[in-house]
This record gives structure tokens, C-alpha cells and sequence, in this order.
């Protein structure tokens, strides 16, 4: 697998935004969850993963990703199993994953073994929603001894010194959330993304990713114009229902579509 | 409490980042306000006039007898909309309306906060929202109809358990989606910095009456623990006295600070309880304001200090106890105080005690639990 530093890199250095689909860990169920990581892999429909440990309690995210959580924890999904799991194949993923966790999973059980279970698995870097850049330094301590990196993220609220900040801590981009409110698909951005994108890219020495609403290949134009790349969750969630052929399908043209129009936007 | 919001280790602000220029900005409202001479003013004259306060300290001859010491009930079901909440409520929603706020959203669980918060802000022509478990509407139907009649909307929440937890999981992403001009107004000392300190400080009125009502040191504080915010009130101003033990009183199937391991829930370390894969886990209390899963930070950090005890009373002996009060003193009290009582009538007691209870509410929103049980 190749590290997530050098491929944000390459990705930079080319010019081409980056790609990063996100997925309920567990969810629809954790079979059908693993053959999705590796459909993602194999048709290199990503430039990176990020998966998420479902949450009993999870306050940044909307109804889409409450769900597939929920559906996930029901099915017996946990930090544990997913990293089981994610472990038993890393070796022929090609592209690089992130766990996304909010901290109680992190904690529960110590730290230090969860943190070193998830590098085992194969993972490169995390991002804790409810974990805020400057709060409980221990984690990053932690993280570091473990080889992981930490992805913090940004917000239309974060002022420009903070963000200065947040960039300094982040690893290997900083995260921002391109509106106020919880995950979930939109209609529409907000009208002062584009601005707010390129302050932030100003004043952030690393890349910056976007997520946070985007649901279809417009909207990915929109941002993939001023940010380094996109992220999109639960867009793609959504589309995870009804017969496996069928989603596997769907998910396919969506993330095509959605490569070829921003693949040459700069 | 140190600059960043712990309580020894615990606390702090465990948000999405969208939050946190929003708190920093209430820390420095707050910290500003809190020695305004004219806020407090304004607080002090509502506290009065408007609540009720001071609230009466009650020397319970029944339950002395029964108990074989002196017993005194704080009477905070005598306060304004029945119960301790509206303290917090004033003095956040006054903190709301410096804060030019066209929007307060609250959640509850037993209905109090949400009716104090209501209350508060049809008092201050400010709209108000406020998010309830479907299974709390059900069972606390009252304060529902009196929310309502005071022109507040209520969200149902229909996650999970439907019960407290849930409802600040959607209070918090509420606020996230309009922080500008939305108000938080959280009902105990629970969440990120600086609310536990925010609602510990309004609440500690309660504790500062008692010190000037009784003339004896009391031996013994006891109160309910829910999020914790009537037993910080009356803990809190007796901190540095070493000679008065305090006493929290958690529900059996609700006990954070009994059987919780530390973490973090809704923005804050503290004791929680959650299975071995870090999930939040339900929990179960007759009393709907004792039903949650968490418990403030600063009585996790007392729990460490040994300052503070932490005790629990099931469903059966709070109802016995409820139904004790009603029928000895002719009170009816919130079936969350009644585990405080009933664990006061539980214990073995020295003639010599002098014992404090918080009777943090009235129980006439627990008529139809009461009844059905
Ligand atoms: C009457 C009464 N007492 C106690 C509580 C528990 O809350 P806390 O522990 O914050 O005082 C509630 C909460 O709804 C309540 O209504």
C-alpha cells in the first residue's frame, strides 16, 4: 500500500484534485463492507479511503451516516472488528485508508493498544470529529509514537489564525468542512465557498481537502476548483441499498463521472 | 478549573471544530458578565421577584423522626416552573439576550429545563426550540403541554433510546448548523467548557442559601445526580468544608459515576457508560432527569478527589419513597429528588447529623408514571 503523505503529494504535484470516498465501517453489513473497500481498490475509483468507526453517538454527522452507524453497530461492527478485518487484506489494497473515529471508541480499551491495532491494519492516518485541534494533546503524542497521522479539521467558523494553527498540527492535509451543520448529502453548497476555500488554502502550509455535503459532480467542480480535493460520504452511502450489483454499478459511474470532471479543472 | 476548561482531568471541549469558536466566544461572554454589576443585578432581582428565591430550608419533623438526626429539605420545588432548572435558565438566557441571541435551543428530559427554558425565554421575547425523546414526550406529557402553551417547539427525537442522550445529540448538531444566532442553553453541568462551569455557577445559589439558612454546620449534603447540576449547586459552596460530607444519589440503571469508566460523551471527559467497544450504552431510570449515560466533569474530578460520595437508589425505592413524601409531609416531590430522600431514609444515621436533602423539584409531571406504576 502506498503511503497516504506520498500520494497527497504526487496528487499535488500534478495538479489533479484528489479523491477520497468515505464509508461506514460495517455497513450495510461487514462482508458486504469489505467487498466494497476492495471494489474501491481494484477499479481505482478513489485516490483514498476513509472509513469510519460507527458511533453510538455521533454529533457531527446527519441522518445518512446516524443510519448506516447505527445499521453497522447493530450488525456487530466495531473498531476492532474493522481493523480485524481491513488487516487480513491490507497487504493487497493498493491505495491508502484512513480511519475516521470519534474518541470514545479511540479510548475505550487504551489508547495506546487501539491506536497501535489501527496502524497495524494498515491505516496511514485519522481523523476524530469530536477531537478539535490543541485539545487532549496525548492523542497526537500517541498517534506519532504509533506512526499515525492526525487530519484536524477546519471550519467556516475557524478563524485564520486558528487555522494557521490547525494546518500546523495536520497531517499530511487539513480537513475543511465546507458548511455549517452535520455530514449529509445537500442541494446546494453555501454561496461563500469558493472564497472561504481559497483564505483557507492561503493560509494553510499543508493541502486542503473539502468535504462535508458534496453529492454530485457539480457541487465536486465547485470545490475541486479551489481545494486540493474532495471528500465525499454520505452521497455515497446513500446510494448503498437494494442488490449488491446494483450499487456496485451506480457507485461505479458516479465516482467516473465525477473524476473525469475534475481531473483537468486546473 | 484550569484556563481550559478541566477539572483536574477532567472536562474540556471534545466538539466539532464548527463549535469551538462559537464556546470560545460564550467563555468570553460569560467571563465578562459574571462580575457585571449590572448583570448581576438583573439576575439577582429575577432570581427574587420572578423565581422565588431564596427557596425555603425545611426542617422535616417526619423525616427526622424516621431518620433519628435532623433532617432539612432544601426546597427547590418551590422555585418558578417546580424545580431547580429555572436558576441555570435565567441566568443563561439573561446571558443570551447581552449576547443579542435571536434563538435559544434547549434539551430535556424530564421536561424541566425545557420548561424553565421556555419560560425564560417568553419572559425575554426570544424563540425557542426545544428537542425531547419521543419516549420522554410520552411519559412527562405535562411539561410537554406547558412548553407548548408557552410557545416553544418541540422537536421529537426519535434516535435511540428517545430519551436525554439522543435529545442533546440533536441539540448539539442544531447548533452547529446556526451558531451565529442560536443560543445554547444546555440544562446541566454537563457538555463542553464552559458549560459545566456556566451552570455550576447559576446553580450554586442553592449551596450559598443553605450556608446562610442553617445555623449548625450541616454533617451531610445529599442530592439526586443526574447530568448534576441541582448537587453541584449545593456541593459547591461547601467545597472547602472538609467536615461536611456530600452525598450524590445516581439512578441504579443510570449510575455514570458508580459503574462508568472514564470517557468522553457530548463534549466532555468524565465518567460514561459504554461497552467494551467504546459505544454509549442505555440506560434505564423511572426518573426521566436521572436517565442518561453521562454525568458532569466536575463531579467525576470530586468522585477522584474523594470529596464527593456517590450512592444509587433503584426504581422501587425512589417510588416508595415518593409515595412517603406525599403521604408524611403532604409534598410531592420530583421522582428524581425522591432517590435523594430515599436514600437519606435508607441510611443509618447518628442522632448527632444534621442533614441536608435538595429537593431539586415538584412531581407533578410524575402523576402518570406514578400511577401506572
Ligand atoms: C426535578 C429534577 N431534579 C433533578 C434533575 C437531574 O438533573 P441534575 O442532575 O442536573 O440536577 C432533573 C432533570 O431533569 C429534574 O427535573
Amino acid at each position: 500500500m502506498e503511503k497516504l503523505e506520498k500520494t497527497v503529494k504526487k496528487l499535488k504535484k500534478s495538479r489533479r484534485p484528489g479523491i477520497s470516498l468515505f464509508l461506514t465501517g460495517g455497513y450495510p453489513t461487514m462482508k458486504a463492507f469489505i467487498e466494497l473497500v476492495r471494489f474501491i481498490d481494484r477499479e481505482s475509483l478513489a485516490d483514498f479511503i476513509e472509513i469510519g468507526v460507527p458511533f453510538s453517538d455521533p454529533v457531527a454527522d446527519g441522518p445518512t451516516i446516524q443510519a448506516s452507524s447505527k445499521t453497522a453497530i447493530d450488525g456487530g461492527a466495531s473498531l476492532r472488528k474493522i481493523s480485524g478485518n481491513i488487516r487480513s487484506f491490507r497487504d493487497e489494497v493498493k491505495i491508502p485508508m484512513i480511519l475516521m473515529s470519534y474518541l470514545n471508541p479511540l479510548l475505550a480499551g487504551g489508547l495506546e493498544k487501539n491506536l497501535g491495532m489501527v496502524k497495524n491494519a494498515g491505516f496511514s492516518a485519522l481523523i476524530i470529529p469530536d477531537l478539535p485541534a490543541g485539545e487532549a494533546p496525548e492523542v497526537m503524542t500517541s498517534a506519532r509514537k504509533n506512526g499515525l497521522d492526525i487530519i484536524f479539521l477546519a471550519a467556516p467558523s475557524t478563524g485564520a489564525a486558528r487555522i494557521r494553527k490547525i494546518a500546523g498540527m495536520s497531517r499530511p492535509f487539513l480537513y475543511y468542512v465546507s458548511q455549517f451543520g452535520v455530514t449529509g448529502a445537500r442541494k446546494s453548497l453555501p454561496a461563500g465557498v469558493s472564497g472561504k476555500l481559497r483564505s483557507v488554502r492561503r493560509q494553510s502550509a499543508v493541502p486542503v481537502y473539502c468535504g462535508f455535503g458534496i453529492s454530485d459532480a457539480e457541487q465536486a467542480v465547485t470545490v475541486a476548483k479551489e481545494a486540493d480535493g474532495i471528500i465525499i460520504g454520505s452521497a455515497l452511502i446513500d446510494m448503498i441499498r437494494g442488490p449488491r450489483e446494483r450499487y456496485f454499478k451506480e457507485i461505479r459511474k458516479f465516482a467516473i463521472n465525477m473524476r473525469k470532471r475534475v481531473e483537468n479543472i486546473r | 478549573m484550569n484556563k481550559k476548561g478541566y477539572f483536574g482531568k477532567f472536562g474540556g471541549s471534545y466538539v466539532p471544530e464548527t463549535l469551538v469558536e462559537p464556546l470560545r466566544v460564550l467563555a468570553a461572554e460569560y467571563e465578562r458578565y459574571r462580575k457585571d454589576r449590572k448583570f448581576n443585578e438583573e439576575l439577582g432581582e429575577l432570581s427574587e421577584k420572578y423565581a422565588g428565591r431564596p427557596t425555603p430550608l425545611y426542617h422535616s419533623k417526619k423525616l427526622s423522626e424516621h431518620c433519628g438526626c435532623r433532617v432539612y429539605l432544601k426546597r427547590e420545588d418551590l422555585c418558578h416552573t417546580g424545580a431547580h432548572k429555572i436558576n441555570n435558565a435565567i441566568g443563561q438566557a439573561l446571558l443570551a439576550k447581552k449576547m443579542k441571541k435571536s434563538r435559544i435551543i434547549a434539551e430535556t428530559g424530564a421536561g424541566q429545563h425545557g420548561v424553565a427554558a421556555a419560560t425564560v425565554s417568553a419572559l425575554f421575547g426570544i424563540k425557542c426550540q426545544v428537542f425531547m425523546g419521543a419516549e420522554d414526550i410520552s411519559r412527562q406529557s405535562e411539561n410537554v403541554c406547558r412548553m407548548k402553551l408557552l410557545g416553544a417547539d418541540i422537536i421529537q427525537v426519535d434516535e435511540g433510546t428517545r430519551t436525554l442522550k439522543e435529545a442533546v445529540n440533536a441539540t448539539l448538531r442544531e447548533w452547529t448548523r446556526d451558531p451565529e444566532n442560536t443560543y445554547y442553553l444546555l440544562g446541566s453541568c454537563v457538555g463542553p467548557h464552559p458549560y459545566p462551569m456556566i451552570v455550576r455557577d447559576f446553580q450554586s445559589v442553592i449551596g450559598r442559601e443553605v450556608k446562610k439558612q442553617i445555623k449548625e454546620d450541616p454533617t451531610h449534603l445529599v442530592a439526586c445526580v443526574g447530568g448534576g447540576s441541582n448537587s453541584i449547586g449545593l456541593f459547591y459552596p461547601f467545597f472547602k468544608d472538609r467536615e461536611t460530607e456530600l452525598i450524590g444519589v445516581e439512578a441504579e440503571g443510570a449510575a455514570s459515576l458508580g459503574r462508568g469508566r472514564i470517557g468522553v460523551l457530548h463534549g466532555s471527559r468524565s465518567y460514561v457508560l459504554y461497552d467494551d467497544n467504546g459505544q454509549i450504552v442505555n440506560t434505564h431510570s423511572v426518573a426521566p432527569g436521572l436517565d442518561y449515560s453521562g454525568v458532569g466533569p466536575e463531579h467525576a474530578y470530586f468522585k477522584d478527589l474523594n470529596r464527593a460520595r456517590y450512592c444509587r437508589i433503584g426504581d422501587a425505592a425512589a417510588l416508595k419513597a415518593f409515595r412517603w413524601m406525599v403521604s408524611s409531609e403532604g409534598i410531592i416531590p420530583a421522582l428524581e429528588s425522591s432517590h435523594a430522600v430515599a436514600w437519606v431514609m435508607k441510611n443509618k444515621w447518628k442522632k448527632k447529623d444534621i442533614v441536608v436533602i435538595c429537593l431539586s423539584g415538584r412531581g407533578e409531571k410524575d402523576l402518570d408514571i406514578v400511577m401506572k406504576g
